[in-house]
């Protein structure tokens, strides 16, 4: 049994033939607990009615002279409510003249009165909460194919940011997403209800709070509507945004946390309520897609420039090489025709273009190679093979033929241990050291090659000359593609700029580095550290905790060897 | 130009008739290629310098000259041949310059123009094309620093 008292109190107009028996039966509510507005019959009842907006309506059959369902269609209309009638009927009154909610008949007992008004304002309120829900989800139904990612990433975050605060009558919203690195959660622009410049200082740490700090990813969302007291918020973001109440939700995707989504300040100092959490949630959910999608489409869009660049730089190494090739056809072309057009060139002159268009041809071999090579590299498509080498067999293949001016001289220690490298790969390393060594000392000289254990699980191999050596500001380029030393003595001597980026690319796949020391005129000495298992340090590196890469970082004067 | 450099180039110049060539080409065997060619001829006599890069070139320029034809390389290592040739126009306004590169579409021809070229020799060098555009800019009805109105000839 439901008693009258028990539910909600509410307000009841009275539309009653008679004034004396509407006041007595008002009584009755008022001590139930209503409040009670006694309309008197007249051209001021319906204005009246108006005025009070109650909840329920008791009404005779006839009010003044109007049928009391015309003076309801009226009302019900003005208020666009549905506002619910209680019809009081005498003993012969017949219920199909009126179309109310309830029907009471004369003699009123008191107790049903009270039992029929309670329970049509229960239905009301529930109603009216239902109502406002179902306006609410409507609002969250919008946003589904409101957020566009067509704006970029600001228009994205201010669509979020409003229709939150429009869908839960809030006058601030804000989007703040997670910073990762920085470990905290920042305001994105563009903002609702606060200015661009409070969102850039928005920031909320994630970690290493006071206790009694809101921790969004493992307490969940938060309605605060005491904000400046509340000691679950930041008081400094509070005080940033001037928020007075709050309801934060987290936007999460699957188990991970994306950031936050606030409003702030219900319009007319209103309380955030447990039901608006729903609402919000809801926003959340659809939010969290759309921003994890934007980052997906930034990250896209990133790809494809990268890609571009790529290509751009594919297109100009092609460029290059397909004019590094054609010097040296050109070449074998043009004595190639003078040997043929020539029948009485001298034997020793014939011998000469002949061996010009032989190094030619292995100037243009070694081309095709380097291309190749550097293209596989590029594409991470090389594959090393492992195997067991002894360095100093290896460094004597490594020496270039026919040296007449110099003499090379390999300092290998007995008892070295056996490396895990690629062998071929590493002479590649070797020979071109020691060609360049040779090919930029145009005056002679010694050629060392010295090789030294570096702790128990690294080699040093160094191969010194005494050459061109290189300016001091152009060594950090070395190691790059196409670059050579700018400077006429060695611009003569000629070279494709490929040689030491491959042994770079070569060593560095080996787990090692490689790095230049030299004076101009005194000549250079460059040093490879390899690791004595390369295998493993390949490896390593290839699960990227590798520290030893290398960016062929020198300098020319000092001990610039990196560690 | 400087009668004082004038001087100089007389002196170092054995024969009257002697043709002073200037290659610029950081290819060594392309040098070599267009010495061999030209020190060969049978009828006019050739003096050859080489120079490697552009630096080089505007050394040999202020050194080693007067010349009576630049044959100069678009693709330089240390600068580019058109930066090299409006250098070289700075200095010298007549001497025949004439482009040998690989690169032979219109728009590096009118870029060579416009660095202020005579003309232009596209790669690989037939020996014939080379004897000839040499012939033509060092002929002996030219004086030896040129003439623009012969070099006009040499547009069609």
């Amino acid at each position: 049994m439901i008693l009258g008292g028990s539910a909600p109190p509410g307000h009841v107009a009275i539309l009653h033939q008679s004034v004396d028996r509407g006041e007595s039966l008002a009584k009755v509510l008022r001590s139930a607990g209503h409040q009670v507005t006694v309309v008197r019959p007249g051209a001021a009842a319906l204005p009246t009615l108006l005025t009070a907006a109650p909840d329920v309506v008791l009404g005779t059959l006839y009010f003044g002279d109007t049928p009391i369902k015309d003076t309801m269609a009226a009302a019900r209309n003005a208020l666009k409510t549905e506002l619910p009638l209680l019809a009081l009927l005498g003993r012969e009154d017949a219920d199909a003249v009126v179309a109310a909610d309830e029907v009471i008949r004369e003699p009123v007992d008191t107790g049903e009165l009270a039992l029929r008004v309670g329970s049509l304002i229960a239905r009301r309120v529930e109603r009216r909460a239902l109502q406002r829900k179902i306006d609410q989800l409507a609002g969250v139904n919008r946003t589904s194919w409101a957020f566009s990612l067509a704006g970029g990433a600001e228009t994205l975050f201010g669509q979020i940011a409003k229709l939150s605060a429009d869908a839960l009558r809030a006058e601030k919203g804000l989007v703040l997403l997670y910073h990762p690195q920085r470990r905290e959660m920042e305001g994105q622009v563009l903002p609702f209800g606060v200015t661009r410049e409070q969102v850039e200082r928005a920031h909320y740490p994630v970690d290493g709070e006071p206790r009694d700090r809101w921790n969004f990813r493992i307490n969940g969302p938060l309605i605060s509507n005491h904000a400046p007291s509340d000691p679950h918020l930041l008081p400094e973001m509070v005080a940033l945004l001037g928020l007075r109440s709050a309801l934060i939700v987290p936007l999460t995707l699957g188990r991970q946390i994306l950031g936050l989504l606030l409003v702030g300040d219900r319009a007319a100092g209103a309380p955030f309520r447990d039901e608006d959490l729903g609402v919000l949630q809801a926003v959340a959910g659809q939010a969290s897609v759309s921003v994890e999608n934007q980052r997906l489409h930034e990250q896209i869009k990133i790809a494809n420039a990268r890609l571009q660049e790529y290509d751009r730089m594919k297109s100009d190494f092609v460029a290059t090489i397909a004019h590094d090739f054609r010097s040296p056809l050109m070449a074998i072309r043009g004595f190639a025709e003078l040997v043929l057009e020539d029948a009485d060139l001298p034997l020793e002159s014939r011998q000469e273009f002949m061996q010009t268009i032989m190094d030619q041809t292995d100037d243009l071999a070694r081309l095709a190679n380097d291309t190749l090579l550097i293209s596989r590299m590029e594409t991470g498509d090389i594959q090393y093979e492992w195997q067991d080498v002894e360095l100093a067999p290896l460094i004597l293949e490594s020496v270039p033929m026919g040296l007449s001016r110099h003499s090379v001289v390999t300092d290998v220690p007995e008892g070295l241990p056996a490396l895990v490298a690629d062998a071929d790969r590493l002479k590649q390393v070797l020979t071109n050291l020691l060609s360049n060594a040779v090919k930029y000392s145009p005056e002679g000289g010694a050629v060392t090659v010295q090789v030294r254990e570096r702790g128990t699980k690294h080699v040093v191999i160094e191969v010194a000359d005494q050459g061109l050596g290189i300016p001091a500001d152009q060594v950090g380029r070395l190691f790059q593609k196409f670059e050579r030393v700018r400077s006429d003595d060695h611009l003569r001597i000629s070279g494709t700029g490929l040689g030491l980026y491959i042994c770079r690319k070569i060593v560095e796949g080996h787990g090692g580095q490689i790095w230049v020391e030299s004076q101009a005129g005194r000549g250079s000495t460059f040093s490879i550290l390899l690791p004595v298992d390369a295998r493993a340090a390949n490896q390593d590196a290839k699960k990227g905790n590798g520290t030893t890469k290398s960016n062929g970082a020198a300098r020319s004067d000092g001990a610039a060897r990196p560690v | 130009m400087a009668s004082n450099a004038t001087w100089n180039a007389l002196s170092r110049v054995p024969m009257a008739n002697k043709k002073r060539i200037l290659v610029v080409d950081d290819h060594a065997p392309t040098r070599a290629l267009v010495r061999t060619i030209l020190e060969g001829e049978k009828y006019e006599s050739f003096e050859i310098v080489e120079a490697a890069t552009g630096t080089e070139c505007l050394k040999a320029m202020d050194k080693k000259g007067p010349f009576d034809l630049i044959l100069l390389d678009v693709n330089l290592p240390d600068m580019d041949g058109y930066s090299v040739c409006r250098a070289l126009r700075t200095v010298e306004e007549k001497i025949p310059i004439v482009f040998v590169t690989a690169k032979g579409d219109m728009k590096d021809y009118a870029a060579g123009r416009a660095a202020g070229a005579d003309s232009y020799l596209v790669k690989p060098i037939a020996r014939a094309s080379l004897r000839s555009i040499v012939g033509l800019f060092t002929s002996v009805n030219r004086s030896a620093r040129g003439g623009k109105g012969e070099a006009e000839l040499t547009e069609k």
